[in-house]
């Protein structure tokens, strides 16, 4: 890496565009620009928390943990979906930086927008282990081979930021879609062997806002900050639902297969 | 700050898809495959009409033989195969 020699009095800077909207003054959102001073080891999270200290403190945007954890901070970085405290300023030099709120999602104010409908799905999908039958303390633990393990193991990654929604145009266009987050922690449930919840989770995976509503774009295994492949987790679920659909005609409850 | 209508809990704006494909260059590769859908379609017309003109007896299937070895065929058979690699 190369060494930056700064002279006492040089301060860098950097231009930041924000798209702001304030729902009690502006009919639309518009694009403001700050100039923010900057050094090598700035996330981008840190150069709004700059202009909302010093520069404009009116600024509105969701944060928490500053390490890429809590999936709080997720916006649209030059037009592509990132998390802001994982996203370096240097690495985008010379600006300007072009901040938006995450995309398909509609605006609440500046860069804070609406979750509730996620939330709605993310619940929906009952995103905690059913029991398949009771089981008591005296009989132990669960216990998993590595195989079984690794079946639903990186999809157990995602942390709600909603990066892929905001790179799925399907979600932009239809927001009754469940999506990609939501449908491959939906498969990470259904993938583990301790779990019995399947038939349930069938029903959110056949529905016509289901697995059904992808056509396999694919950016939100692209934009993905934990490595979670959500593109694969509905394909999978697509080849569930079709034996869904058609095995039940062998098997009267369905498929359990 | 000068408020002057009483300030309404909340107003979220709900920004428009239009030319949504345009906006990334990922989505514009993923319209460009979409595209290249219609190229299967136009080789199966191609491939369905031969086997029409098989039926209809040697001179017919003659004809569409010669008509798939002119200059125009063999370009579209160029193009078709590109579309075919972009799509795999």
């Amino acid at each position: 890496m190369s060494e930056h020699v700064l002279s006492a009095d040089a301060v860098r800077t950097i231009e930041i565009q924000v798209l702001r909207y304030r729902p009690e003054e502006d009919e639309k959102p518009f694009w403001q620009s700050y100039t923010v001073p900057f050094s090598e080891d700035m996330s981008v999270l840190q150069g709004l928390q700059r202009i909302k200290d010093d520069i404009d403190g009116t600024l509105s945007f969701r944060w928490s943990c500053r390490m890429a954890i809590c999936g709080s901070c997720g916006m649209m970085v030059n037009g592509r979906p990132e998390l802001s405290c994982k996203t370096f300023l240097r690495d985008l030099l010379p600006g300007p930086v072009r901040i938006e709120a995450l995309a398909h999602f509609p605006i609440e104010r500046d860069l804070v927008v609406s979750v509730e409908p996620f939330i709605r799905k993310l619940e929906g999908i009952k995103p905690y282990l059913i029991p398949k039958e009771p089981r008591t303390l005296a009989e132990g633990e669960y216990r998993q081979t590595p195989a079984q393990l690794e079946r639903y193991e990186q999809f157990s990654s995602c942390i709600n930021c909603m990066l892929c929604y905001a790179a799925c145009p399907q979600f932009g266009l239809n927001g009754e879609f469940t999506g990609p987050g939501v449908l491959a922690l939906l498969h990470r449930y259904n993938a583990d062997s301790r779990d019995g919840g399947r038939a349930e989770r069938m029903q959110v995976v056949n529905a016509e806002e289901g697995v059904w509503g992808c056509t396999a774009v694919g950016y939100c295994s692209e934009v993905c900050p934990k490595g979670v492949d959500p593109a694969n987790a509905v394909n999978q679920n697509k080849v569930n639902s079709a034996k869904d659909y058609f095995l039940r005609f062998l098997s009267p409850k369905g498929a359990s297969a | 700050m000068n408020v002057t209508r009483k300030a309404v809990a909340r107003r979220p704006y709900v920004r428009p898809m239009q030319g949504w494909w345009k906006r990334d260059p990922f989505f514009v590769r993923y319209m460009v495959r979409e595209a290249t859908a219609l190229a299967v379609l136009v080789y199966a017309i191609v491939l369905a009409v031969g086997v029409v003109r098989l039926a209809q007896g040697e001179a017919a299937w003659g004809a569409y033989v010669a008509a798939l070895r002119t200059p125009a065929s063999l370009v579209l058979h160029a193009v078709l195969l590109v579309s075919f690699v972009v799509h795999a």
